[in-house]
């Protein structure tokens, strides 16, 4: 499980880096926020299912709110990097504080929706849940699907182009505005979305985008800054040596992920497959 | 009748002031200093993670000073909580500690929910002499991290593993045991208290699977669990850890294959995983508002602190009115706001307040307490938002607690003499 949500809640933060570049801490928020919103729409409705849908579409609206009405501010900036740190840094911490005041009590109860509950099968000693091969399959059907958003698309192409030289693609016309506006909400829909699937499983609390988000830094690290195939990677290296540590080792499990990086970064310091010359500016 | 003159006016304020001169200063002082209230400096992480429990505690002391003050107050004056915010940081909790004694001449400090906050006011209190009481787990009772200074009403590690472990042994639920627990410092407490008791009663104990702090995926760890056969397996992890660790065990089934015991718990966990997912696990708390039936005292807690804060006290809370109320209790009785002289009477004194009596070990400080076991409830059988649980068995006293020895204390001098 840990691999697929990695992979969801990292892509969105690698597409923005690559394309924005902007180390953007505000990206657990958007996975907390997701949690939260999917919350509020089974509460409404009673649907888990209406809620993988309105939860990324809300959340992603919040993203793009915020990149029109904050980080708009800081683009073309002296020291815009330093400055988006800095920025999106207070809005991981302001956002969780505004969940609290908002929705009172910490946590609130998620349960997995009655049609997922169950064991599907018996994998060694483990018996296999319907919700978690659910989300193993959603995570499946959503990675193709944006590799064709972004290799098949002209938004895909803009994308692209962007992250590889952003400065091009505004002297050829582009409303490079715009795309950076669909980015960003986008990046925060995945991370939403990532947010609804997980919380049957956890705990939905104003925190929880806190570590994840150090997870997925890691993800991006270790894959390679703004690039698909190695967050993709990175998710399933890091989930996997988590899951596989916690299964053999379990007193590792808590630098595993770091000796990961480490190595990876002194074998291959733009990470797996990370472009030369990203992110050294 | 004759108007009052100068000279009349001059003789009556002279011979008054001789008379407060001669019948001496209590007079004056009672009138300076007898409306200024003695100051209760609270430091509790009002921001952060914690925000919402520090609330819910701000509330328990709230009622615990009303409840002094209703009595007369300290040496007949009032009670004043100072509250600062330590923001969930211990330089900042150490910063307002300091504030507190420094700037507010707070005589008493309490609060701290978490262990790094708790460290950074003692070490701020024991260094100004200031009593320095907690609302977490009281966990620093170990020689040469503590000072004679520290109290603290709420379980220690040791307590609550002991009466988890004692529990099972009284109940007969099975001889081998196992621990699931977050890896750091306090539940690390946690497996030495277990194995203790284990090698007391007899059992079986085949050790720890340890899990990263902030887990988010419990199912990578559970094979490990389950391949340990054990009949109970404890579970020490906290806040979001434990919710996640609840839905996951219950959806691995391993309430199914051994007795499942949470070893510590809190109203607002069991809130947070929803109704149900605690059915069938069993769990340690301080207390347990279900206690309300049973003291009168406890009944009108809960009415006051659903009056205020439109929901049920949970244990930490109860702990945390108990400290304040007996801490300014004691002050009151020995009619002194000294250091040294609290920090004695403290020492072996016994009290009642929200469950059975309870004493402060001379020795080492440590609340003699009952703990309760609960067990949870399924959804349908809850009869209200909180009924997650009802008691099955308290544990307490000096069962469930290390022997001064144990801890490397005298077990025949008051703390204050060894330190």
């Amino acid at each position: 499980m840990n691999g697929c949500i990695l992979i969801l809640v990292a892509l969105g933060l690698s597409i923005v880096f690559g394309l924005m570049g902007i180390i953007n801490f505000a990206h657990g928020i958007f996975y907390m926020l997701g949690a939260y919103a999917g919350w509020l729409t089974i509460q409404l409705t009673g649907s888990f299912w209406l809620a993988l849908l309105t939860a990324p579409a809300a959340v992603g609206l919040v993203g793009a709110l915020v990149e029109r009405g904050v980080l708009k501010r800081i683009y073309g900036t002296k020291n815009a990097s330093f400055a988006g740190v800095l920025v999106t840094y207070g809005l991981a911490i302001m956002i969780p504080d505004l969940v609290r005041m908002t929705f009172g009590r910490p946590g609130k109860p998620f349960a997995v929706p009655e049609a997922l509950t169950g064991s599907l099968f018996r994998l060694g000693a483990i018996d296999v849940h319907a919700y978690r091969v659910f989300i193993l399959v959603v995570t499946a059907v959503l990675m193709p699907l944006l590799w064709l958003l972004l290799n098949r698309t002209n938004l895909g192409l803009v994308i692209r182009a962007g992250t590889s030289d952003n400065l091009m693609v505004q002297l050829l016309g582009i409303n490079v505005a715009r795309t950076w506006t669909i980015t960003y909400a986008l990046g925060a829909a995945l991370a939403a979305f990532a947010g609804v699937i997980t919380a049957p499983l956890v705990a939905v609390a104003p925190e929880m985008g806190g570590l994840v988000l150090i997870e997925c830094f890691i993800v991006t690290v270790v894959g390679g800054m703004g690039t698909f195939l190695g967050v993709v990677a990175g998710g399933l290296l890091i989930g996997e040596t988590l899951a596989l540590t916690g299964m053999l080792y379990d007193v590792l499990a808590d630098v595993v992920i770091y000796l990961a990086m480490a190595l990876v970064l002194l074998v291959r310091p733009r990470g797996l497959f990370g472009q030369e010359g990203m992110s050294e500016e | 009748m004759s108007p009052i003159t100068r000279r009349t006016l001059l003789k009556t304020l002279a011979g008054g002031g001789a008379a407060t001169a001669v019948s001496g200063f209590p007079f004056v002082n009672r009138l300076a200093l007898g409306q200024q209230a003695i100051k209760l400096g609270v430091v509790v992480p009002m921001t952060g993670p914690m925000a919402l429990e520090a609330q819910e505690m701000l509330a328990a002391t709230q009622i615990a000073v009303e409840d002094v003050n209703a009595a007369g107050g300290v040496m007949g004056r009032k009670v004043e909580s100072v509250i600062r915010d330590s923001e969930f940081k211990p330089e900042v909790a150490k910063r307002k500690a300091t504030e507190l004694i420094e700037v507010e001449k707070a005589p008493f400090l309490v609060g701290a929910i978490v262990g790094f906050e708790g460290i950074a006011m003692a070490e701020v209190g024991c260094k100004n002499d200031v009593i320095v009481s907690f609302f977490g787990q009281n966990f620093l009772t170990v020689k040469g991290k503590m000072c004679k200074y520290q109290f603290g009403n709420n379980l220690t590690p040791y307590q609550t593993a002991a009466a988890a472990a004692h529990f099972v042994d009284a109940q007969k639920l099975g001889k081998k045991w196992h621990m699931l627990a977050n890896n750091y410092s306090w539940p690390q407490m946690f497996e030495r208290a277990y194995s203790l008791v284990a090698k007391q009663v007899g059992a079986d104990w085949t050790g720890v699977t340890w899990a990263p702090l902030g887990t988010r995926d419990f199912l990578p760890f559970l094979p490990k669990v389950a391949a340990a056969k054990a009949d109970v397996v404890f579970i020490t992890t906290w806040a979001a850890d434990q919710v996640a660790c609840a839905k996951q065990v219950q959806e691995f089934g391993l309430a199914k294959q051994a007795r499942v015991i949470h070893s510590i718990t809190e109203l607002t966990f069991a809130e947070a995983a929803g109704a149900g997912v605690y059915e069938n696990f069993y769990s340690g708390m301080p207390w347990y508002w279900h206690l309300k039936d049973k003291y009168p005292a406890a009944k009108r807690y809960y009415d006051r602190h659903m009056a205020l804060r439109k929901r049920a006290p949970s244990g930490y809370t109860a702990s945390t009115y108990s400290t304040v109320r007996l801490l300014l209790e004691t002050a009151n009785e020995v009619k002194s706001l000294e250091t040294d002289k609290v920090t004695r009477a403290l020492e072996g004194r016994k009290f009642q307040h929200l469950k059975g009596p309870e004493q402060i070990r001379a020795c080492d400080h440590v609340n003699m307490q009952e703990v309760f076991l609960c067990k949870g409830k399924p959804a349908s059988a809850m009869k209200d938002a909180w009924d997650f649980f009802d008691i099955v068995q308290s544990v307490g006293g000096e069962t469930t607690s290390e022997s001064c020895e144990g801890e490397g204390f005298d077990p025949k001098k008051p703390l204050s003499q060894q330190i």
